[in-house]
């Protein structure tokens, strides 16, 4: 059963409808479901906290304005990341560059790790959250859409506004980068500890 | 080279789900022949697994509800109605305004309906975020039913507990992760996937027994204050209003059934919007299927209906289950729930044993009609219901008295004895109690293969048992009747390892004692086939002439085993010891000429102080034999593959810690250290200690014949194995006290280095070949316990005794282990909270006391073992009297298991004990060693899993 068949994603596509009815549990059953995916698709954005923080009202809020635009025989994710995106594109284009930082780790904060923290680095998925948001933007929206949100690559180009093509391009080059990372920290871990 | 870069180009291409098994063969037949491409498309495995692993990061529910009560600050979203008005006035023909006018006034009554139709949803945006969102049900004038159900407490809303322990993203939802999801369990009889709108229940809820069918209504309450457990259909009342805040449904408490009310809609959408890698609508772990049909009446009745399976005391294998699928279908104003009933491949519905009942549930306080109910098979634990009379296969049962209270109150029926009284009183005793700190690594439960055990196993096989069964007047055989207890853990679908988390108690008032229990269980599927090994066999040997036909056995069996792809060497210590036989050598000739030579000569005991140079020790074949496997060990064979095989009759002596410590430092390698005793049960403690450091087994070679089944256990050991580096963690919350964790014990610093060395070991070793990225190194919070390997099929249960002061958060438990199966890292978490109030204990309860009855068994029988061993039989008679008058105690206190298969099958084999042990027959020394043997067995077989 695909995942446009099944019944939870029939399930949730009618929340906005009943939302649109006046029905008061539906939009929090809505939030409930999206708060994760949401925020940490925010997350890796690279932004700080107050801005997720924002960004995040800022979404569920246009979700909620633009409700009756939702056609619900189609998928809900797709539409509700539509949103997410582009509002990070609006916020982008408003601002100034942010320096990227993931508050998660502190060990994300060395660029280049140290002999003596490299075993740990490699040996958890912080270098991995530290590669996507050193990633290009369109490169690390793409993989992240469609490696954590699970988004098939034409719902993906539908939300970044781009031809699947080019959604498969980057997702390439982001695999071929983060792979070229991990190689060069597996390298500089082998060499420190010979 | 080129031809590499376009291929690495399309690997990267490639969708997640098309790189685990590619389909384009082009690309498959270069990959299997070009290295390079090969590591490449690894990498892109490895990364994708990464990846998946990345956590999932969580608004705060503070901010989530600000931007909820934003969102419904908001002016709200314009209908239907209101697009049709806007467009009147663009302009349409005033001719359809009054059309138009009628159709908006149907419009907004259609939109009302839902409000009618679905008083469910008229509850507060907060009841699902954030707050406590239980909306409970419960029962509704239960009290005038003969239901003494507590109504008089305000029905609290539990606390929301979901951070448990204020870590954001360990805790929250924790009932529902995605990769808890991900393990979409079965029921284990079921051999039918369950389909993917099935909806999942919680994992606290009770799984429903066969029910009793019920003739007549509830008497009145006796007063006594014994909370019961179900009610009878004629006094159910179920109200879905949030306004009848009381009401609850059958055999399921407040806090289950709201539970699972946004288990289906919070799980499932968790499901959708998350990483998803399985079946995107998680399966039911337990049997109770609810249909919840609302008709569009304007009576506005609930039909309730219920399939009550019961998946875990299913102990008649012939019951023929069928299996509900739940469907989804709704509509607007008219939401229906169908259930589908499907039967299990080859079986069919007719021979049912039980039937649906249902029943109609009424808001405005109608009786409740019944159609059908479940029926008793015999040896359930289901539940009783107060003052109810019970129909057991057609036959009229005495009244059932109440249910039980692990407060000892008395049942109507007041049968008990004082043993089954003083055992409930005493575990529920707050009076100096030790506590210990619940931190730190214990020692790990789950030891498969024994080898004193099987030493044990083996001479009971061959123990001639006629004299015996001439005296009993029956056969004598309770180490082959002993079993496990059935543990109400399905089987996990789509990983290796799951885990349940339940107590004892379902509510509290204050502080109270109680058992927390944690529940292993392992895929049914074993990891595949055995790869090529690195043997390195030493021979320390005293008696060789004595045991020239083990050894012989051993060896041929070795070598029938031998595949291509393997290296055996045999080092033999002692006077002109060394490799005798390299890997090129080991054949048939060379090893039958070698045997014969060490037969043939003098056997000389060696002055430990004046040895000759050429004199092997132990110490140093194990040195050698070591450097020699990490010569030839191959970093990408799997874990277990490069073994030290130690064939003794010896005792270690004075150099074990020295030997020990090799044997760790050759583990971390990837050189695994096992054994093979042929002498008994003399020297099994130092050579148990030592395949611990060498994480590897000690067997017992008893006879000959047993040699290929040694040989085997070890060459496919690895085989079997389904999970690797399991970590188990258990946090206490506040208020919570650890007087003891049964059976274990905190290691001390050394002993918590060796194991973190071991799961370091094996982490990075199944890095290295597997592609499961390395993910240890650090110590956790809690009770820390590590086990080196999970078998297929296995169960395992570790029981906890605490004091929680208040109700509430109780623990958090996770897991973490290397998954063989689907070669990754995984981790399944589970949490486990107490209400307030009294409530009747469940299916679930009463299979953690049993479990509880089941380690107290286990100890006394063992008890009396010793007790035999030593001459003691009077004493060891009152120990078996004394369990045997407890299990009768509890069987008559808990009505639950009056007729419990397993509990009446314990009591046969202590009966059976007892009766030998009064004969005349332990006269016979060897008879009554064996017999020491025989229950020794029975303790240890008592509490693990059928296939080991």
């Amino acid at each position: 059963m695909t995942r446009s068949e099944s019944v939870v994603d029939i399930e949730e596509r009618r929340w906005l409808t009943k939302h649109i009815a006046g029905n008061k549990n539906a939009f929090p059953k809505l939030m409930q479901a999206y708060r994760r995916p949401i925020y940490s698709y925010l997350v890796r954005c690279g932004l700080n906290q107050a801005t997720r923080d924002d960004l995040f009202q800022e979404i569920f809020l246009k979700v909620h304005k633009s409700a009756e635009q939702y056609n619900p025989t189609q998928p809900l994710s797709p539409w509700i990341f539509t949103i997410a995106v582009n509002t990070f594109r609006n916020y982008k284009r408003e601002q100034s560059p942010e320096v990227i930082t993931l508050e998660q780790s502190e060990e994300l904060h060395h660029s280049d790790p140290t002999p003596e923290n490299i075993a740990h680095f490699t040996e958890t998925l912080d270098w991995l959250e530290a590669a996507i948001t050193k990633l290009p933007t369109d490169q690390a929206e793409a993989l992240t859409l469609a490696s954590i949100h699970g988004l098939k690559l034409k719902e993906i180009s539908e939300i970044l506004e781009r031809p699947v093509s080019t959604i498969k391009t980057h997702i390439r080059r982001a695999r071929q980068t983060l792979i070229r990372s991990f190689d060069a920290i597996t390298e500089t871990s082998q060499r420190s500890i010979s | 080279m080129k031809i590499c870069d376009g291929i690495k180009k399309q690997l990267a291409s490639l969708e997640f789900s098309e790189l685990e098994s590619i389909d384009d063969k082009n690309l498959q037949a270069h990959i299997e022949q070009c290295v390079d491409c090969q590591a490449y498309y690894q990498s892109c495995k490895n990364l994708n697994q990464a990846i998946e692993q990345l956590p999932e990061y969580d608004a705060s529910d503070e901010l989530v509800a600000r931007t909820l009560q934003r969102v419904l600050n908001e002016e709200k979203p314009q209908s239907d109605s209101n697009s049709d008005t806007q467009k009147s006035k663009l302009g349409i023909n005033p001719k359809w305004a009054s059309g138009l006018a009628a159709g908006f006034v149907v419009v907004s009554l259609i939109g009302l309906m839902p409000e009618i139709m679905e008083p469910e949803f008229s509850s507060t945006a907060y009841n699902y975020i954030g707050s406590s969102p239980k909306e409970s049900y419960a029962y509704e004038g239960a009290e005038k039913n003969g239901i003494a159900v507590d109504d008089s407490a305000p029905v609290v809303e539990e606390p929301e507990q979901k951070y448990l322990l204020g870590d954001d993203k360990t805790a929250a939802l924790d009932t529902k992760p995605v990769d808890k999801i991900e393990a979409n369990l079965t029921n284990r009889s079921d051999t039918l996937r369950i389909k993917n709108n099935e909806t999942p229940a919680s994992s606290s809820e009770p799984s429903l027994s066969q029910g009793f069918i019920v003739e007549s209504e509830l008497s009145e309450s006796d007063g006594d204050g014994v909370q019961s457990y179900g009610r009878t259909e004629n006094q159910h009342k179920l109200s879905v209003s949030k306004a009848s805040k009381k009401t609850r449904s059958l055999f399921a408490d407040s806090t289950t059934e709201q539970e699972r009310e946004q288990t289906i809609t919070e799980e499932n959408v968790i499901v959708t919007g998350g990483r998803i890698k399985s079946s995107p609508v998680p399966t039911s772990q337990k049997d109770q299927h609810y249909r919840l049909r609302r008709t569009s009446k304007a009576d506005e009745t609930v039909t309730l209906e219920k399939r009550f399976m019961d998946g875990f005391s299913n102990t008649n294998e012939n019951q023929k289950l069928s299996r509900d699928v739940l469907s989804f279908n709704e509509s607007i104003g008219d939401e229906v729930f169908e259930q589908k009933q499907q039967p299990l491949l080859g079986l069919s519905n007719e021979s049912l044993d039980r039937q649906d009942f249902r029943k109609e549930v009424s808001v405005d306080d109608s009786p409740i009609l019944l159609e059908k109910v479940a029926k008793l098979e015999q040896g359930s634990v289901a539940p009783p219901r107060k003052n109810a009379t019970v129909k057991y296969k057609g036959k009229k049962e005495a009244k059932i008295t109440g249910s039980f209270s692990l407060e000892t109150k008395i049942s109507e029926k007041n049968i008990s004895t004082n043993i089954a009284k003083q055992f409930l009183t005493s575990i529920q005793s707050l009076d100096n109690l030790i506590f210990q700190n619940p931190t730190g690594y214990w020692a790990n439960t789950y030891v498969p293969g024994d080898s004193n055990i099987r030493w044990i196993e083996n001479q009971l096989q061959n123990w001639d048992r006629s004299s015996i069964n001439y005296t009993l007047g029956n056969d004598f055989n309770i180490d082959a009747l002993v079993k496990q207890n059935h543990q109400p853990f399905d089987y996990p679908n789509a990983s290796a390892l799951t885990v349940y988390l339940q107590s004892d108690h379902k509510a509290i008032r204050g502080p109270t004692r109680m058992r927390v229990q944690v529940g292993l269980q392992a895929s049914e599927r074993q990891s595949g086939q055995r790869s090529a090994m690195n043997i390195g066999l030493i021979f320390d040997l005293q008696n060789k002439t004595t045991l020239a036909p083990k050894m012989r056995a051993l060896l041929f069996a070795l070598l029938k085993s031998k595949q291509p792809g393997d290296k055996i060497s045999l080092t033999v210590t002692g006077a002109s010891g060394g490799m005798l036989i390299d890997p090129e050598n080991f054949r048939h000739g060379p090893i039958k000429i070698l045997l014969n030579k060490m037969l043939s000569e003098k056997i000389v005991s060696p002055d430990p102080k004046h040895l000759e140079p050429q004199y092997l020790k132990l110490k140093n074949a194990l040195i050698k034999t070591g450097e020699w496997l990490q010569q030839n060990d191959d970093p990408t064979a799997s874990l277990g593959s490069s073994v030290i095989l130690l064939v003794t009759d010896k005792k270690i002596g004075n150099n074990l810690p020295e030997i020990e410590s090799i044997l760790h430092q050759n583990a971390t390698k990837g050189i695994t250290f096992s054994s093979v005793s042929l002498n008994g049960k003399t020297e099994q403690e130092e050579l148990d200690r030592l395949v611990l450091a060498g994480q590897g087994h000690n067997r017992v070679l008893q006879s000959e014949d047993d040699a290929q089944r040694i040989i085997n256990e070890e060459l496919f050991a690895s085989s079997r194995a389904v999970a690797r580096a399991i970590r188990l963690k258990i946090r206490l919350a506040k208020g919570v006290q650890l007087i003891n964790v049964l059976d274990s014990y905190n290691l001390n610093e050394i002993q918590s280095q060796r194991v973190r060395d071991a799961e370091k070991s094996i982490d990075q070793r199944l890095s290295k070949n597997l592609g499961i990225i390395a993910d240890r190194g650090e110590d956790e919070e809690g009770i820390q316990i590590v086990i080196p390997s999970f078998f297929a099929g296995d169960t395992h249960v570790i029981l906890l005794d605490v004091l929680v002061n208040n109700p509430g958060a109780v623990a958090d438990v996770s897991v973490r282990y290397k998954d063989l199966l689907y070669l990754k890292n995984s981790i399944v978490r589970e949490h486990l909270s107490i209400e307030t109030g009294e409530k009747p204990i469940g299916h679930l309860e009463l299979n953690v006391l049993k479990n509880l009855l089941a380690n107290r068994f286990s100890q006394a029988i063992k008890k009396s073992s010793q007790l035999i061993r030593a001459g003691n039989i009077p004493q060891a008679i009152a120990k078996l009297n004394s369990i045997q008058q407890l299990y009768q105690g509890i069987r008559t206190e808990i009505p639950a298991w009056h007729d419990d298969n397993e509990m009446i099958a314990d009591e046969l084999l202590v009966s059976q004990s007892i009766q030998i042990l009064n004969s005349n027959i332990l006269a016979d020394e060897t008879q009554r060693l064996l017999i020491a043997d025989s229950l020794y067995y029975t303790s240890w077989r008592k509490l693990i899993s059928e296939n080991q």
